[in-house]
């Protein structure tokens, strides 16, 4: 028997249709395009001009370097 | 790269969304996020300054909303957002201005300054961050006298 169901609060949320005998051993299969796994973001050092730009915004102040 | 509209509607581009699905999907749990669709972005400027989708789209969405504030902190993208005209800030201008109208503690403020990825660069800007939230009123005195030689 093959069910498909989602995934709902962290819990497989199957068909209401479908009823499972109490204690049946389930095997669950979770299709590669589910499953994103997080990355690390691909940060770049922060220039000197973008800081100073910022501070500026925010101080309405400017600043050299 | 949200956009921060005048109303502070916290808007994201889909392609952003999607891209911070895969690195920090807990940041979308903030229910001020609005998520807006898909943006048709314009190739030529994602070419000339090498853009991601991300960044094109969001820049493509705020010139369709000319009183946003485009946030980024992605070089290429803040050179892009100027060629185009429009306003916008990093997370460091967000800090400073949090702190500044007392919406978080300066403490806080400058802690988060210092846990941002990347920061090696920042030990002189950092320190006029620093004056900047502690010491404004004497940073607006030195700005007066024409001392130290680094204030405008």
């Amino acid at each position: 028997m093959e069910v498909v169901g989602v995934i709902k609060d962290g819990k497989v949320e199957l068909p209401a249709s479908v009823h499972l005998p109490e204690g049946a051993e389930v095997r669950v299969i979770v299709s590669p395009e589910a499953v994103t796994a997080t990355q690390p973001f691909e940060s770049e050092p922060v220039a000197e001009a973008s800081v100073l730009a910022d501070i500026a915004w925010a101080t309405g102040h400017r600043f050299d370097s | 790269m949200p956009v921060v509209g005048v109303t502070a509607r916290i808007r994201v581009v889909e392609q952003v969304w999607i891209e911070i699905t895969q690195h920090a999907p807990q940041a979308l749990a903030d229910p001020r996020l609005e998520r807006e669709a898909v943006i048709e972005m314009d190739p030529a400027l994602q070419a000339k300054f090498s853009l991601q989708s991300g960044e094109t789209a969001a820049i493509a969405f705020a010139l369709r909303h000319p009183a946003s504030l485009l946030l980024t902190d992605d070089a290429a993208a803040r050179r892009a957002r100027a060629s185009v005209g429009l306003a916008g800030v990093g997370t460091i201008g967000l800090i400073l201005e949090a702190a500044r109208s007392k919406r978080v503690p300066v403490d806080e403020a400058l802690q988060a300054l210092e846990q941002l990825p990347n920061n090696e660069p920042l030990d002189g800007p950092t320190a006029w961050a620093n004056q900047a939230l502690r010491a404004p009123r004497r940073l607006s005195e030195a700005r007066r006298v024409g001392t130290p030689s680094k204030v405008l």
